[in-house]
Formats: C-alpha cells, sequence, structure tokens
C-alpha cells in the first residue's frame, strides 16, 4: 500500500544573527542553512494496517506525511502510493487519499460547513446515496448537525476538527493521513474520533496512519508503531513489542521518554 | 454508442466539479460583501475624480491626443467596469495562502490547482460583476444616454471584457505564483495592481502616451484588459481592428497560460512548508 525509501527531505533556513544588525545583515547578504528534516528512511505499510508516527517536535513526521501525500517533492529516495509516485501524479493520488492537518483547515472560512461537504460531493463525483449515507453516518458519529449550517470561522477548535475528518473521509479513500487529528478535541468528543476510527479501520480496511502527541489513545487504536527522532527511524515495530524490551508496568509514556533521552 | 457515453461521462464530471467552485465563490464573495463594496467605493471614487479632471482638461481643450470630451467621458466608465471584476481582495488572499503554507489543502485535491482558482474567481467575479454593471451601466446611460450604442459593438466589446478577464487571471495566477519565492503576498498583490492599473489603460488611455512608450505598451499583454474593450465601446477602434485586437487577446491568454504552466511546475516543486 504504502512503501518509503531512502526517503529525504532538506530545508533551507535562513540564519540570521540576533537584533537589528543581525537583521540588516540578513536583508543585504542573506545566508542559508540547510536542515536535513528526514534523513534517509525505509518502510512500508500494508493494506488494513493502522501505524502511529511518534516523535518529538521537529522529528520530521509532519514532513514525511507531506512527502507521502504528493504536495512535497523529496530530495532523495522514493515514495510509493498503492504502487505510483505520489507527487508526479498528484491528482490521481488525492482521488486514493484522505488527509487531516489538524493545524490547518480544508473547510470554507466565510460559508456555512455544508457548503463545502457539498463541494467535496462533486469534486470526488460522489453518488446523492452514498454522499447523504455518508454524511449521514459521520454526523451522528462525530456530532456535526449542531453546526453545520455555521461558516467555519464561527466553529470551536475541536468541531472544527470534527468537521475537517469528516471532510476527509467523505470519498471513502483507502488510505487515510492524519498529522495530529485530536488537537483541541476534549476529552469524549477525542473518544469519539478513536472509535470512529476504529471502526472504518475494521469495517472498509482503510490503512491509517497518524501523528499525535497523546499515547494513550495511540495505543488503544495502533498496533504498530514508528518512532521518529531527529529524522531517522528509532523503532519500527508492534507495540507489544516495545513492551517487551522493558520492564513490565513500565508506560507507553515512560518507554518513549526514555527512548528519545537514549536517543540523545 | 457506448464509446461515446463512456467518454462523455467523465467530462460531464468534471465539469461538474469546477461548476460547484463557481457556486462557491460565489458564496464567498456574497460573505465578502462588505470588502467588495468598500473596494468599489474606493475604485468608483477614483472614477468620479477622474471624470472631473478630464472635464477640466477638455474645458481649456476640444482635443487632447485625438480624444474629444464626448469620447472620453465613455472611456471613464467603461475602464471603471473593466477594472472591477476579479478584484485585488481575492487575489490577496490566494497569495496569502500560498505564504501561510494553506495552499497545501488545495493541492491535495484531485483537481487542477489553476482551474479550481479560475472557477472559484469566477463565481466570485460574477456577483462583482452584476452589481457593477448594473451601477455603471445606469450611470453610464444617465451620462450619455444611448445615443452611442451600437448592437455590433457591445457584442465585440463583451466579447473583449470577458477576454480582458482571462488576461486579468493569468497574471494575477503568474504573480501569485511568485510567492513561492518571495513570501510577500502584499506586495507581490500590490505590485501586479500597479502595473496593470498604469499599462492597461485604467488610468489614462493608451493613446496619450508619450511615443515611445506608446510602442512598447502596444507589445504588453496588459492593454487587453482595459485599452482593448474601451475602446471597442467608444468606437476608436474600426470594426476590423476591434476584431483583430480581439485575436490579439486570445493570444496573449494563450501565452501567459502556457507560461503560468510551466513556472507553476517549478514553483510547486520548492512547496517546502517547515513545521512539525
Amino acid at each position: 500500500m504504502i512503501e518509503v525509501k531512502d526517503l529525504k527531505k532538506e530545508y533551507k533556513i535562513a540564519r540570521k544573527s540576533d537584533g537589528i544588525a543581525g537583521q540588516l545583515k540578513h536583508l543585504i547578504m542573506p545566508r542559508f542553512d540547510t536542515l536535513e528534516a528526514v534523513k534517509g528512511i525505509s518502510f512500508r505499510i500494508s493494506e488494513g494496517e493502522c501505524v502511529a508516527f511518534l516523535g518529538a517536535n521537529g522529528a520530521g513526521k509532519s514532513t514525511t506525511i507531506k512527502m507521502l501525500t504528493g504536495i512535497m517533492r523529496p530530495n532523495e529516495g522514493v515514495v510509493r502510493i498503492m504502487g505510483k509516485d505520489p507527487f508526479s501524479n498528484r491528482i490521481d493520488n488525492a482521488r486514493k487519499i484522505g488527509v487531516v492537518f489538524g493545524q490547518k483547515t480544508q473547510l470554507w472560512w466565510d460559508i456555512p460547513v455544508i457548503e463545502s461537504f457539498n463541494l467535496l460531493k462533486h469534486i470526488y463525483s460522489l453518488s446523492d446515496r452514498q454522499y447523504s449515507q455518508n454524511m449521514e453516518k459521520f454526523s451522528s458519529i462525530l456530532g456535526l448537525h449542531d453546526f453545520l449550517t455555521q461558516p467555519a470561522r464561527k466553529l470551536s477548535l475541536g468541531q472544527r476538527v470534527r468537521a475537517d475528518l469528516a471532510a476527509s473521509l467523505l470519498h471513502e479513500p483507502p488510505i487515510l493521513f492524519l498529522d495530529e487529528p485530536t488537537i483541541g478535541v476534549d476529552v469524549t468528543a477525542k473518544q469519539k474520533i478513536y472509535e470512529f476510527l476504529r471502526e472504518i479501520n475494521r469495517e472498509k480496511k482503510t490503512t491509517i496512519l497518524l501523528t499525535s502527541h497523546d499515547m494513550k489513545d495511540l495505543e488503544s487504536l495502533c498496533r504498530r508503531l514508528i518512532i521518529l527522532e531527529k529524522g531517522k527511524i528509532l523503532f519500527d515495530d508492534s507495540i507489544e513489542h516495545l513492551f517487551d524490551k522493558y520492564d513490565e508496568g513500565t508506560s507507553l509514556e515512560q518507554i518513549i521518554i526514555e527512548l528519545f533521552e537514549n536517543g540523545n | 454508442m457506448i464509446k461515446k457515453e463512456m467518454w462523455r461521462n467523465p467530462c460531464r464530471k468534471n465539469i461538474k466539479k469546477y461548476l460547484a467552485y463557481i457556486r462557491c465563490g460565489f458564496l464567498e464573495g456574497c460573505a465578502y460583501r462588505s470588502t467588495f463594496i468598500t473596494g468599489m467605493l474606493a475604485n468608483f471614487i477614483q472614477a468620479i475624480v477622474l471624470y472631473y479632471v478630464w472635464k477640466s482638461i477638455f474645458a481649456y481643450q476640444d482635443v487632447v491626443n485625438g480624444y474629444t470630451w464626448e469620447i472620453m467621458r465613455q472611456y471613464v466608465f467603461v475602464a471603471f467596469l473593466c477594472n472591477s471584476v476579479f478584484s485585488m481582495g481575492f487575489e490577496m488572499s490566494i497569495a496569502e495562502r500560498i505564504v501561510k503554507g494553506d495552499i497545501i489543502l488545495d493541492l491535495l485535491k484531485p483537481l487542477s490547482y489553476r482551474g479550481m482558482l479560475f472557477f472559484r474567481m469566477l463565481g466570485t467575479a460574477g456577483m462583482e460583476f452584476a452589481v457593477t454593471f448594473l451601477l455603471v451601466g445606469s450611470i453610464y446611460l444617465t451620462v450619455n444616454g444611448v445615443r452611442y450604442l451600437n448592437g455590433i459593438r457591445i457584442l465585440l466589446f463583451l466579447t473583449a471584457l470577458l477576454l480582458g478577464m482571462g488576461i486579468k487571471f493569468c497574471i494575477q495566477y503568474i504573480f501569485s505564483l511568485m510567492c513561492f519565492y518571495t513570501d510577500n503576498s502584499y506586495g507581490v498583490t500590490k505590485a501586479r495592481e500597479i502595473l496593470t492599473n498604469f499599462f492597461s489603460g485604467a488610468l489614462i488611455p493608451l493613446a496619450m502616451f508619450p511615443d515611445m512608450l506608446r510602442r512598447i505598451v502596444d507589445y504588453l499583454p496588459f492593454r487587453g484588459i482595459i485599452y482593448t474593450p474601451c475602446c471597442i465601446f467608444i468606437g476608436t477602434f474600426s470594426i476590423h481592428d476591434s476584431v483583430l485586437n480581439i485575436l490579439m487577446q486570445a493570444a496573449w491568454i494563450l501565452l501567459l497560460s502556457l507560461f503560468g504552466t510551466l513556472l507553476g511546475k517549478k514553483a510547486f516543486g520548492v512547496i517546502s512548508m517547515y513545521g512539525g
């Protein structure tokens, strides 16, 4: 389903010294450092798997997801989504995936949320039946009914994320990428989201790859864990295997902290 | 028969996709109505000021570079009409989406990015155009009456006006792509606006430019946005010239969209939003 081999991505970041003098100097003679965000990672995810991406801030999780979704070109390495390169087949690839970036929204800011959904129906050429069935199902599980007529700018963060999740799944993509999908969501809504994800993973065999900082939820949803640290894969196996390596009773949180500290 | 059906079906679906964007663009335009109205008012005040400046100029002189007051008082209003669609506010929001990185959400849709923008703009522009057309049309008629109107010219004018919007869109698209490199949405859109206002004839008819400058402007695409439709409407172009100019507009659209495609290929390769 997803194949990644020796994937690398570098960013150019401006090197500025402090203060006004530093800013002025940069204005005249800009200097850039290259920052290796992803340093050659490889993995494979098969159909119906649910994989969690874990890593400290700046470990390269989002960068990897952006390359997998075909919006960013890798510097080196190969990505294959269902056998094809996502960057050069962007439009084709977009039909097969659903994506949620918890920090951004695909909903239209100033028009009612329902219009955004209606637009998605046309973009993905969904039949009336498929559309109303999915809308009905998603609205009841995620509790969207209350705010469908509101414009997105009036929603709370949690409501917005729930609507975004429904929007990314309306066309029933075989692969789902979630970058911090539970950001700003309250505990009960979070439960609903994870139940919902479990259900589509089981029913439709949707392959899910998600990043989150919420370990308890990851534990309940995913069997496999990929831990990234400074652009490299530190661990890639089932959660049970990770627990096996440590004393009984150690929580996932403690293990992660220990891993990161050793990694440094 | 079956083959034909197969070919038609995906095609119709594709069109439906983009039509849905017109609807959303229209709704968005309505949601931004206060932005639009203030923007239009600013433009309109500019048109009124120009109207009176020209009026006082023509009080001293009957003819300026071949333009009489009779022609000029039409030109001012028609130029305003041509300039008021595809407004700056919309362009700013597109540019900002690039700078902020929200453009990745647009790229995650199974559609051509430019096509999506075009139809979305068309929806917004449709709203703007309807309002402006009514306003300018009624003012034009009170000032000038129906005596200058002519069926064939109006038809040619509308064609030129539409093609002019096409040129404007191509230029806006190219400029917005520059945001991938400059990270400055305001500067880029402002630069675009000033360039088009000056070289398209929005402020001064191009015929009044100094000789040298006029020859340069003739080789730029901007004249197609305002000067061409204006001249067709007020009759400074003969019918033959009008048709030639319309063909030239079409050629510019082809050329500019080709350039936009090439630039787009390069620009989307440099997307590198840092974070997370």
